[in-house]
């Protein structure tokens, strides 16, 4: 998603809204990608934090813009607002707590009347805890709603780039679009033209619902 | 009084995580000092044609949030809000609103839908805005498709929002016939379609009284089975999602629909799309699923009676349901194997397929092993996988005689398959239906053994080579041999595995030594495997289990040993230290419970407690936890011995106890107290001042995860038992901790976890008669 004005890379980037219940570990996730580092103090997030993570594929750089939003209602700031022009998601919950996973169709829910038919991961963390309350075969709302279904967890990486590959071959349209470690010398092998129309069009679109500047730059009388 | 807020609107939605603030303050400012301005800007903002979409979507957003809430108390207080709100803004606010349901912005519709949607939700049962779902009616006839389509999404979540009884049965109806007129194939336009089916996904439990009206029912399930043979993909899909919603909402209405929607299913699994396909398929789990409920109920009733009759669907449906769901199975994904969470049509099918197996028993196993028997041998390797994968779907649910004979029959074939197949997806699968074959089939219980003298060294040799295999096979190799060695977990004295112990633990040792066995998380298998093969082993091996005490604390010795650690090598050695601390625990436990070994321990102890204070300098939660119960396991195991560890290590269950934000490991540590207790008895008295306020300070402690507290009762009955007269001391504090958690019980009764712990320490006083000591005091 690119905005006028708003920074934007010459490769395709896309909007990514991480969602779920305040401790089901949606922030150590993110940053876990983005430093390596597990983090084991719990801190809620407050409203949302935006935190660019780059990919290398055979197809060449991506980005995902990782929109990571509370989880508690009291500190959920513009809420279900930050979902808009979301263009895939990341619902999360904690194994080790069956009510997170009790409340996913109600994230599920608020996130598809925002975002409509966008490609959506559901994750189950903290697959290393020994006293998981929701087993695997307990999981089914993937099944009602065709929805792709992961294990993760962020404590030992286990599955922690699956929920993007997987996103990220939807968005490509190309089931066998893959990570590489490093940025290829050679060019890419395949261009993401689907990725690269999604992100013209996110473009155009937003350039014509801009309003024409005005004079007035008080927001407020 | 409208403000002008689009461009602090816009402002929200920025990357930049500064001017997003800024903007979110002043919205809240707005929201703090205006109100009825505030929503009214929103509403006026939301309506407006000339704004851009984004700043009108979020404009009605955060309207409806204004309005709702996830927390009850939050909601009752927003829609006291709303009901004491000035008359003139909120007959504005519900204005824009229904206007916006003209606009030709779709964003702005769906929004508006929902904001809608919410309003009537909180006005309808106070008798309020009765002219809404005549208006919203009267729309449906409008000639405009798009403001059809929005009327429509908004009945469907008004239905959701607002029960039946609040409204009246005639405008019921009526809603409910323009919803299904909506989805009639008469209606030209896809969008009404589309917005009709999904209205109808959400009215399901408000139409109840429409469901139990023959008539009314039927209309309603003849509309719903022509849609799904609608030709825009999305509707169709967003019909079968009704049938899987009327499944588990009305199953015992089903009966008169069953044969239709049997054939409407299984021409959309043969022939139709995938997301289509995989809601047909969903609706049969869907029927398992209400069914076993049933049936289990029906079983766990005293009465033997169940509210609702199971009507044995899937029963019927079998004969024709097998072999649509074996023709699923052959649908594979390319690099399926390589992704176990992979959610396609195969592994719909075959989930189903197990379902089927888990409702209906035995009679599914003449129909699903003919395609077994048939394809099992196929040069293409999809034909292959699709046989195992079949094989491993019915193992739980038939019994054990109807199996054991069909699996001693393919034992063979699967040994060589599994090391022998070309394919690696087929062998991946070939492990998992072993390993379900060792899991249901396996143990002593079971008449006619499928692993026996003749077979068994041969089915170890093949597991332990196909633990050499790429890793997600080798995983799964490991799975099995899990389920081999707990199947012996209650043999006696002699086991089959003792002559081959040492050949296992040898082999799992050298798979947790691969390079590779981080992928496909196979060095934990590996580990887990180990531990129960252990765990489960017989006094025989007793010597041998012995000498893996030195093997493990010298693996644990080198891994606290490494040093210039990258970050991720680091997490890698920490989730490593914590397996090898739980093979730690499993061995510890082992010799503890021997007479003849429990000495070893004693001669160990002292290396071992060693190991594990380095363990906590580690500062991973995760090995921390592990690290701990090994302790309890060990201070268990030998007893009065362990007092000479306390000084040092009441250091740590002093920290531990005090670790809020790691809240499991605090609660893994209050368990060890008990264990240690238990092992130390009158030897604890010196550490009980430090320990006791530690417990009722977390008792009383609004920071620490509520999850906590139930074992902390518990922990103080077990130093209760362990001090005895003693515990006189604190006597008094615990039981006026008691008393609030008894009156906040009263006041919540949802906590039952909670008062568990409760429960337990009145228990262990019972047992110990303290109360008469109580009275003395």
């Amino acid at each position: 998603m690119a905005l006028p004005n708003q920074q934007t890379v010459d490769y395709p980037s896309f909007k990514l809204v991480i969602v779920g219940d305040g401790g089901t570990g949606k922030t150590t996730f993110v940053k876990r990608h983005l430093t390596g580092e597990f983090e084991k103090k719990y801190e809620p997030t407050i409203g949302v934090e935006v935190h660019p993570l780059d990919f290398f594929t055979n197809c060449g750089k991506i980005r995902f813009y990782c929109w990571d939003t509370a989880g508690q209602e009291k500190f959920g700031g513009l809420r279900d607002g930050y979902y808009i022009h979301g263009q895939c998601a990341i619902i999360m919950f904690d194994v080790t707590a069956r009510l997170t996973y009790k409340n996913v169709p109600t994230w599920h829910r608020d996130l598809c009347r925002v975002c409509e038919n966008i490609p959506i991961v559901l994750c189950g963390n903290k697959v290393d805890v020994k006293n998981r309350q929701v087993k695997a075969k307990q999981v089914t709302f993937h099944r009602k709603k065709n929805l792709q279904y992961y294990e993760i967890s962020a404590k030992s990486n286990y599955n922690f780039e699956k929920p993007f590959l997987y996103l990220a071959r939807k968005l490509a349209g190309d089931a066998n679009l893959h990570f590489v470690e490093s940025p290829a010398l050679a060019p890419p092998e395949v261009q993401i033209d689907l990725a690269a129309q999604q992100q013209h069009e996110a473009e155009l679109l937003a350039a014509a619902s801009q309003p024409l500047p005005d004079d007035d730059d008080d927001q407020f009388e | 009084m409208a403000m002008e807020v689009t461009q602090v609107l816009l402002s929200a939605q920025s990357i930049d995580g500064n001017v997003r603030k800024h903007a979110e303050d002043s919205l809240r400012q707005f929201q703090e000092q205006n109100l009825p301005g505030f929503l009214v800007s929103l509403s006026g903002e939301l309506a407006s044609e000339d704004k851009p979409v984004d700043s009108r979507k979020l404009a009605g957003l955060i309207l409806k949030n204004a309005l709702d809430a996830k927390d009850e108390n939050r909601k009752q207080e927003l829609v006291q809000r709303w009901l004491s709100l000035d008359p003139v803004a909120k007959t504005q606010v519900k204005s824009c609103l229904l206007q916006t349901l003209s606009s030709l912005v779709p964003d702005a519709r769906s929004t508006a839908t929902q904001v809608i949607a919410k309003v009537a939700g909180i006005e309808l049962p106070q008798k309020q805005w009765p002219e809404l779902i005549g208006s919203l009616l009267s729309n449906i006839h409008q000639v405009p498709t798009h403001v059809k389509q929005a009327t429509l999404e908004t009945l469907g979540y008004l239905c959701e929002e607002v029960s039946p009884q609040v409204v009246d049965q005639d405008q019921v109806n009526k809603i409910l016939t323009a919803v299904v007129q909506g989805m009639n194939a008469s209606e030209g336009n896809n969008d009404v379609r589309l917005a009709a089916t999904r209205a109808l996904y959400n009215a399901l439990g408000f139409a109840q009284a429409n469901f139990s009206n023959d008539m009314e029912r039927d209309y309603i399930m003849r509309v719903v089975c022509e849609t799904t043979v609608c030709p825009e993909l999305k509707i169709r899909q967003a019909a079968f999602e009704c049938l899987v919603s009327i499944a588990a909402m009305y199953y015992e209405k089903l009966a008169p629909y069953i044969q239709d929607i049997y054939n409407i299913t299984a021409k959309a699994v043969r022939v139709d799309e995938e997301p289509v396909a995989l809601q047909a398929i969903e609706f049969w789990s869907t029927i398992c699923d209400e069914e076993t409920d049933i049936l289990e109920e029906y079983m766990g009733d005293s009465n033997g009676d169940s509210d609702i009759p199971c009507f044995y669907f899937i029963k019927q449906a079998l004969p024709a349901l097998i072999p649509l769901l074996l023709e699923t199975l052959l649908k594979q994904e390319e690099d399926q194997d390589l992704d176990e969470g992979a959610w396609n049509i195969a592994m719909a099918g075959g989930t189903c397929l197990g379902l089927v197996a888990r409702t209906v028993g035995d009679d599914i196993v003449p129909l699903v092993m003919p395609f077994i028997e048939e394809n099992i041998t196929k040069p293409d390797w999809r034909q292959r996988e699709a046989a195992s994968y079949a094989f491993g779907s019915i193992l739980e649910g038939p019994s054990p005689d109807k199996l054991a004979p069909l699996v001693n029959h393919a034992l063979p074939f699967m040994l060589s398959a599994l090391v022998k197949d070309p394919n690696n997806h087929v062998k991946d699968t070939t492990a998992w239906t072993l390993g379900r074959m060792f899991e249901f089939l396996h143990s002593s219980i079971v008449g006619t053994p499928i692993i026996n003298e003749g077979n068994c060294q041969q089915i170890i040799t093949v597991l332990l080579q196909s633990m050499k295999d790429v890793p997600n096979v080798a995983e799964k190799a490991c799975g099995a041999l899990y389920f081999l060695a707990q199947g012996y977990e209650d043999v006696g004295p002699t086991s089959p595995l003792t002559p081959l112990f040492q050949e296992i633990v040898q082999s799992l040792l050298t798979v947790t030594h691969r390079e590779d066995a981080t992928e496909s998380r196979l060095r934990t298998a590996a580990y887990e495997t180990l531990n129960e093969v252990v765990r489960c082993s017989t006094d025989e091996t007793a010597t041998l289990v012995v000498q893996l005490v030195s093997v493990i604390m010298m693996e644990l010795h080198k891994c606290l040993e490494a040093q210039n650690l990258s970050s991720d090598e680091r997490e890698k050695r920490s989730e490593l230290i914590g397996l090898l601390c739980g093979c730690m625990q499993v061995i510890i436990q082992k010799l503890g419970s021997l007479d003849s070994t429990k000495y070893v321990l004693v001669q160990y102890s002292d290396q071992i407690m060693r190991l594990f204070f380095r363990v906590f300098a580690c500062r991973n939660a995760t090995a921390h936890e592990e690290a701990m119960l090994a302790i309890g396991a060990l201070a268990y195991s030998i007893g009065q011995e362990f007092s000479n560890y306390m000084p040092e290590f009441y250091k740590f269950l002093e920290m531990d106890l005090q670790n809020f934000e790691e809240y499991q490991v605090c609660a893994v540590t209050v368990g060890v107290i008990g264990d240690i207790c238990r092992a130390l008895e009158l030897k604890i008295l010196p550490y009980c001042d430090g320990i006791m306020t530690q417990l009722l300070k977390n008792l009383s402690s609004d920071n620490l995860h509520r999850s906590v507290k139930p074992p902390l009762f518990s922990c103080i009955g077990d130093i209760a038992l362990a001090i005895g007269d003693n515990f006189n001391k604190y006597l008094m504090y615990a039981m006026n901790t008691l008393q609030l958690a008894a009156e906040m019980y009263a006041h919540t009764s949802g906590f039952d976890d909670e008062m568990t712990g409760v429960y337990q320490f009145f228990e262990k006083w019972d047992i110990r008669g303290i109360f008469c000591d109580f009275s003395r005091v």
